[in-house]
């Protein structure tokens, strides 16, 4: 929670911030074209050289917040999970990722998406590393009655190996994954796929997803 | 898009925009870009919610321009949830207000995906990071009923049935916009409202020498949403 409010005071502060002086700019700059001045005037030369670097300054403080507070956690769980899984996608082009999630989804306490978010982001950094011949993940997003339940197969190109199986880091995964979310993890192979199962009681908060009254 | 921001071809009429964000210096900013597009525009400005709700009960306004972050009243502290009610209320009470959400949070717009699916006005979205130009086409596409919402926040191709039947009657049918409210017993403003929500799904926007029409057709077909 420290994080996310450390990233919304920087979205209502510093970010506010650079935009004033960015739009400041613009718009006096835009004043001087419109006066005939944009070519002759130095100080609108050092205004545009300005605006690029304030321009590049918003996006890193915005992209700052964003790794403080990922996209979409007091939100939408499952657009908190697409987020997510565009980054893989990004950084793994050859992989075949395939996302399932319900378009409806109602909000649970921050804090319960962030713990499901960050076990899922861990679950892909150690299949990354521990399986070097994975090959397609798959996942899905859906709930039961009041359970909230996330689905991953891990699929690789080959049968793994004792050492995979009983993989100490995959062991110490499921239990942190039971204790972020006082649910219910557990992980089994079946020939050369790992399925990989999470529960949790689901919450909802006041923040529910707002429907049009008429 | 034009190389240079030219005044807004409707700046004759006068029109009256309301700004509506808690930060003093982002005002200020917003306010000049607008007036410096808007020549004739009246451009009244609310720093909590409870203002502006005060102020588009007062005057008639064809524009908001709304951050998400803001309080409820003065000496109040700024929260998301805020202008997410605050919106809910606009476009309940307001169904054909032309809206700009203008914010660092936008994301939060997804708690809102059904109203703005139904609201009857235009409604874009500007995130704060971009350039003004980016910012004022926004506000024009707004100001001519159409939607525009960022591709991140939709979750896939969402079509709704009437506006498949749009597609259909236009594409498969060659029939017009009233020949087509005729057939599905709607109004001619809400087959042009389908028609607006059929454009941002398939993420087709105006743009110089775009026929947005058969672009509409083109986005249409590569998404299999036509044989």
């Amino acid at each position: 929670m420290k994080l996310h409010h450390e990233a919304e005071e920087i979205r209502n502060g510093l970010l506010q911030e650079s935009f004033a002086v960015r739009r400041g700019l613009e718009v006096f700059l835009e004043s001087q074209k419109r006066c005939g001045h944009e070519h002759s005037s130095s100080a609108v030369t050092v205004g545009y050289d300005t605006l690029q670097i304030l321009e590049r300054f918003h996006l890193t403080v915005k992209a700052w917040s964003d790794r403080l507070s990922p996209p979409y956690l007091d939100d939408s769980l499952p657009h908190a999970i697409g987020h997510l899984v565009e980054g893989w996608k990004t950084r793994y082009p050859t992989l075949s990722i395939h996302l399932s999630v319900p378009t409806e989804w109602p909000i649970e306490a921050y804090s319960d998406h962030r713990a499901i978010v960050l076990v899922l982001d861990e679950l892909f950094y150690r299949s990354s590393t521990e399986f070097p011949t994975l090959s397609a993940i798959a996942i899905h997003l859906y709930h039961h009655n009041a359970m909230g339940k996330l689905s991953v197969k891990l699929t690789q190109s080959v049968s793994p190996s004792p050492e995979q199986i009983q993989s100490q880091a995959l062991i110490h995964l499921q239990r942190v994954s039971q204790g972020l979310t006082m649910g219910h993890c557990s992980y089994r192979w079946m020939g050369s796929e790992m399925q990989w199962e999470l529960a949790w009681n689901r919450v909802p908060t006041l923040g529910q997803n707002v429907r049009s009254k008429h | 898009m034009q190389d240079t921001l030219q005044p807004s071809p409707d700046s004759n009429q006068i029109q009256t925009f309301l700004v509506v964000d808690d930060h003093e210096m982002v005002l200020g900013g917003t306010v000049a870009a607008l007036r410096q597009h808007y020549p004739n525009a009246e451009v009244r400005v609310a720093q909590t919610a409870s203002e502006a709700l005060t102020l588009l009960n007062i005057h008639s306004i064809e524009l908001v321009i709304v951050d998400l972050a803001m309080p409820q009243s003065s000496g109040e502290v700024a929260r998301t949830d805020t202008g997410i009610q605050l919106l809910n209320q606009l476009m309940n009470q307001y169904p054909r207000l032309n809206i700009v959400v203008q914010s660092a949070h936008i994301r939060a717009l997804v708690r809102l995906k059904f109203s703005i699916s139904t609201h009857e006005g235009g409604f874009t979205v500007a995130d704060k990071s971009l350039p003004m130009r980016e910012m004022l086409t926004k506000v024009d596409w707004s100001l001519q009923g159409l939607i525009y919402t960022p591709k991140e926040m939709r979750s896939g191709l969402e079509m709704k049935p009437e506006w498949l039947e749009v597609l259909n009657l236009a594409f498969h049918h060659g029939l017009q916009d009233r020949a087509i409210a005729e057939r599905m017993k709607v109004s001619e403003r809400s087959v042009r409202h389908y028609w607006t929500k059929i454009q941002d799904a398939l993420d087709v926007y105006p743009d110089e020498g775009i026929n947005i029409r058969i672009q509409t057709e083109i986005r249409a077909r590569e998404e299999g949403l036509l044989d």
